[in-house]
């Protein structure tokens, strides 16, 4: 098994003038929140979520434009709007996302050399932590098992506002995987989300699930819980 | 269990309740014909493997037989084990059999590896969530799981995702809800209610059936 660690920045984090502009008022909602563990943790001024409002490019994810695409069919549960699991996550977070790397390679058979990769990871900038010891701006890594880290860096532009409830990887499953560091930066907690648990903004009024391919009309925000919506951004209120 | 009236009445009951009926109103006149998801395997003819991943897991091995072998009964498919999914070994694999996680709330996956052509896979990797399946027997998270393990509900959830991800394979969709348990519930959706490709949680009460003729149909047209 090789072990490695990526530190790969695919795309720079612009700082928008309408995000200065935000500080004031993101400060005053930190002012009131705590940081404790495993509590929501306080809204920091330091990032906004920089477009929201851009479209899904869902073509560059379509299987019958791209045959490379290994985007797979999902046996899985339907989303929930407001998801009401929140408990059972270690790091539930809205932020922006930053880019995707690759990520590790499953192994099939003893010797399997064959290319990969098999997930992608999603580097996300939180502006909020609703739940776990996350920081905001501090960026966190989510595997999605997706391969398509072409498509999808086509499909989601940076910036683009997310939702994310993840859970540590098992290190028990490392044994079947070449690479388990890959596209997570040494040190940083390696996570990973179903289809049914992370979400991007589709413009202000969608929801899309890249994993199942899933949408709602509605806003992305739609996805918090109501006790954990004052940890959000006062503009994403 | 069946999910009871006052479930489908709480708050949370009547937005899913709301969804399911938006669904089935957008999606149900059409599930009736064009089922291909866009990809199916490259013939009627099919070898298989497990991977590493399944070393040491009888009771998945086991129920991925059964599922193949339901898909063989069932369908105009033949199935044909090999020892190796070594490509150098056995270069025509059509299935590797995998124990994959793949996150919260998901319990398996069909997953092109090789692309023939735009449509047709030459070989897929059939995932199950071990973990999630687990998980969903003792839990809530799924609205169709009564989050109590009853004796077999574990080999059934097995199954269930062998032939949920296999009939992708042959051209076979979702159904347009993954209420396995609601129509058996309400009583008069007819067995493709609770076939191999509603998604999500089966419970043993559910009636549970495998593919319905319509699909059955469907593949011997197809493939």
């Amino acid at each position: 098994m090789i072990t490695q660690h990526r530190v790969r920045r695919i795309h720079p984090r612009p700082r928008s003038a309408t995000a200065v502009v935000s500080l004031a008022a993101l400060a005053m909602v930190a002012g009131g929140c705590g940081a404790a563990a495993d509590e929501p943790q306080a809204v920091d001024a330091a990032s906004a979520p920089q477009s929201a409002g851009v479209p899904i490019n869902r073509s560059a994810l379509d299987p019958a434009a791209k045959a490379a695409v290994t985007a797979p069919e999902v046996n899985a549960i339907d989303p929930q709007l407001p998801m009401t699991n929140a408990s059972r996550f270690s790091a539930v977070v809205v932020g922006k996302v930053l880019g995707v790397a690759d990520g590790p390679r499953f192994v099939d058979y003893e010797g399997d050399t064959e290319p990969g990769p098999d997930w992608v990871v999603l580097e996300v900038e939180p502006v909020a932590v609703l739940r776990g010891e996350e920081r905001v701006g501090d960026p966190i890594h989510v595997r999605l098992t997706l391969s398509d880290r072409e498509g999808l860096e086509k499909a989601i532009p940076p910036g683009t506002l997310a939702f994310v409830a993840a859970q540590p990887v098992d290190p028990a499953d490392d044994q079947h995987l070449a690479d388990p560091y890959a596209g997570v930066p040494a040190g940083k907690t390696r996570y990973i989300a179903g289809a049914p648990y992370v979400a991007v903004a589709d413009g202000p009024g969608r929801i899309w699930y890249p994993v199942s391919g899933q949408s709602y009309d509605r806003p992305l925000t739609a996805l918090v819980p109501g006790d954990l919506a004052p940890l959000l951004p006062a503009e994403l209120r | 269990m069946r999910p009871s009236a006052t479930r489908l009445l709480r708050p949370t009951g009547l937005l899913k309740a709301g969804i399911l009926a938006i669904v089935t109103v957008v999606v149900l006149p059409v599930a009736g014909h064009a089922c291909n998801i866009g990809s199916r395997t490259d013939g009627r003819d099919a070898t298989w493997c497990f991977t590493a991943s399944m070393d040491g897991k009888p009771l998945m091995r086991d129920t991925a037989r059964w599922a193949l072998n339901n898909l063989v009964s069932s369908t105009v498919m033949t199935a044909t084990p090999v020892a190796s999914c070594d490509p150098a070994v056995n270069p025509g694999v059509d299935y590797r059999f995998a124990d994959r996680d793949l996150g919260a709330g998901v319990y398996g996956s069909a997953e092109c590896q090789v692309w023939s052509s735009s449509t047709v896979c030459g070989r897929y990797r059939i995932n199950a969530n071990r973990a999630e399946i687990v998980a969903a027997l003792s839990s809530t998270d799924d609205m169709y799981s009564d989050g109590a393990e009853q004796s077999g509900e574990r080999e059934l959830n097995f199954k269930a995702n062998w032939c949920h991800e296999l009939g992708h394979t042959v051209t076979l969709e979702h159904h347009p809800v993954n209420f396995a348990n609601r129509f058996s519930y309400y009583n008069g959706e007819g067995d493709r209610a609770r076939d191999c490709m509603v998604r999500g949680h089966v419970e043993v009460s559910s009636n549970w059936l495998r593919y319905n003729a319509h699909h059955v149909s469907d593949v011997a047209s197809r493939l």
